[in-house]
């Protein structure tokens, strides 16, 4: 019988297939967390600038998600997920970890071993080939999404808009009024018209009475410029004459002057003239 | 792998007598290579003696069979000082019991008194033996292979819980598959010459495996496994009146090793762990009135724990 006479070797070569194995996964590790991470912001941008949003916050949120998830992933046993994907190796490459200071007989047969099986992992078992595919393609979609509805001016719904109108409502003004009658007023009375905020940009509507309807059209592309239909420059003449002095002519303000005396007498005219 | 073609090799020897009992021979070798005892259970007739008779032949080891009897006393275990005449001189001489052996089989241990059973407790635990004022180291290697039935309970004593924590394991020896009983049939219904059995494990060969036994490294999350199992059994109160002590924990994870060793691995897996729950546990947990009630054994115990364990 052959008993162990040598000083047991243990697990030599496992440090050396531990480094290999966390590196390697590590690596697949972190370039899933950025597919991921990109996905998330690709999406979260096209979801602010259809919500007239400023879609740099997908970046916020893409960050937010990277760290953690990076964090975790490469927190995860790479050796149990090994085991996982390979059943041969099921529980071996956790008992070499934490034994790896072991050394008899059993440790270095065990040690052989995974050495010997290590060599039929595949790395690109890990990689997830259709899932990545998938996330990949859903990235190349959004940023086309994204690219086209820049060009349009696309939003659905002014979200800033709605909150202002939900944070900050319509500001009551008791002393506004509107249509005041002007001729009610005694005469020599100073009518004041105070300002009417809506919040709306379009103001007031009974400011705008009327049937006539306008026909507004926003060119959304007109900031495009065709060279070609552009015309020639010409030179605007300009009085080299300047006036000596410039002022602006103040308003007059303007009353009645009738004598009191006469005022009888010029109301009766005109309501003779009235007949 | 040499270990496997060796217990591969008494598993085929083995086999040549007793047919249909390779689960009660690996637990045996399991004991074996753990250095412990263990318990047989089993109806009459269902060859606990002839495994362990056969498996001692197989063993290059010194033998003995104490055929237990309730008027066995301890002195006829453990040897007793006799008088000895010797140039007409007389000198008291020790006379060696049974017990000094490598392999003890104690044959229905359960009709030996309790006197007679507790002189067996310091053979099975510290491997030597006290008479008079005189303590006697036993060869090693030193086991216990102890049967007993679970019928005819009348004029019985069954093992005190602190004697029965000794044994390694208790292994349940059930009846035959039909196929295999044919077999058994036309073994022993045919011929009359009894196989020869070659000696496939010295001594030296089972304590080098011993050590080997111990040496199989265990990964952490199934020392918690063990761990976890064991804990459950103390504060299981809904099965359990008493749970494992640390001896059990001890006793699972070498089982476990052992098992792994004997089936050509260099590694302890969760399958080691459960499967040799049963035979570690079984005798070392005791049942509450609840349990008992509706009828549940040790073994439903143990099965409920591990099913409750991740």
């Amino acid at each position: 019988m052959k008993e162990q006479h040598t000083q047991s070797k243990g697990f030599e070569k496992f440090p050396e297939i531990k480094k290999e194995i966390k590196s390697s996964i590590g690596s697949l590790l972190v370039f899933d967390t950025i597919i991921d991470s990109l996905a998330i912001f690709a999406a979260f941008y096209l979801i602010f600038m259809l919500l007239a949003i400023s879609p740099l916050y997908g970046a916020a949120i893409s960050a937010a998600y990277f760290v953690p998830a990076l964090y975790l992933r490469l927190r995860t046993n790479k050796l149990l997920m090994v085991e996982k994907k390979y059943s041969e190796l099921d529980i071996k490459l956790r008992t070499a970890a934490d034994n790896v200071g072991l050394k008899n007989e059993v440790a270095e047969a065990l040690d052989n071993e995974i050495a010997q099986e290590i060599k039929n992992v595949e790395l690109s078992s890990f990689f997830g080939s259709r899932k990545n595919t998938i996330k990949i393609t859903g990235i190349i979609i959004l940023c086309f999404l994204i690219v086209f509805l820049s060009s349009l001016n696309t939003e659905f719904w002014d979200v800033k808009l709605f909150v202002e109108d939900v944070i900050k409502p319509k500001p009551v003004d008791n002393n506004a009024r509107i249509g005041v009658d002007v001729q009610a007023a005694p005469l020599g009375t100073e009518v004041v018209f105070s300002a009417v905020t809506s919040g709306d940009i379009y103001g007031e509507s009974s400011m705008a009475p009327g049937n006539v309807t306008q026909q507004l059209e926003v060119d959304p592309i007109g900031y495009e410029m065709n060279i070609r239909q552009e015309g020639d420059s010409y030179d605007e003449e300009f009085e080299d004459q300047f006036p000596k002095e410039v002022f602006a002519q103040s308003a007059e303000a303007h009353g009645e002057t009738i004598p009191i005396e006469k005022q009888e007498l010029v109301k009766r005219y005109f309501k003779e003239v009235a007949r | 792998m040499e270990y496997t073609a060796k217990f591969q090799e008494i598993m085929k020897e083995m086999n040549k007598t007793v047919i249909g009992m390779n689960d009660v021979i690996e637990q045996i070798l399991i004991a074996i290579l753990c250095d412990g005892n263990a318990l047989l259970e089993g109806y009459p007739g269902v060859a606990k003696t002839l495994t362990i008779k056969t498996l001692s032949q197989i063993m290059d080891l010194k033998y003995s069979r104490i055929q237990n009897t309730p008027d066995l006393m301890p002195s006829d275990i453990t040897g007793t000082y006799i008088i000895e005449e010797t140039g007409g001189k007389r000198n008291f001489k020790f006379q060696p019991g049974p017990i000094f052996s490598n392999v003890v089989l104690a044959d229905e241990i359960n009709r030996a008194t309790p006197k007679t059973q507790s002189a067996l407790l310091e053979a099975m635990q510290e491997k030597q033996v006290t008479v008079g004022n005189s303590t006697f180291k036993l060869e090693l290697p030193f086991f216990v292979l102890a049967t007993q039935n679970p019928i005819e309970q009348e004029g019985t004593y069954p093992l005190p819980e602190a004697q029965s924590d000794r044994f390694l394991l208790k292994i349940n020896v059930g009846y035959p598959e039909l196929e295999d009983e044919d077999k058994i049939i036309e073994m022993y219904t045919k011929e009359a010459s009894v196989p020869r059995l070659a000696k496939i494990l010295t001594k030296d060969k089972i304590t080098y495996y011993q050590k080997k036994t111990r040496e199989v490294p265990v990964a952490h999350d199934l020392k918690n496994r063990v761990l976890q199992i064991i804990d459950a059994t103390r504060k299981n109160k809904a099965l359990l009146q008493y749970g494992a002590s640390p001896r059990a924990s001890i006793n699972l994870i070498l089982a476990a090793k052992a098992r792994a060793l004997i089936r050509g691995r260099n590694h302890v897996t969760k399958e080691d762990i459960d499967t040799m729950a049963y035979p570690v546990l079984r005798h070392r947990l005791i049942l509450n009135f609840e349990a008992e009630r509706k009828g549940m054994t040790t073994d439903d115990a143990v099965k409920e724990i591990i099913s409750k364990i991740k």
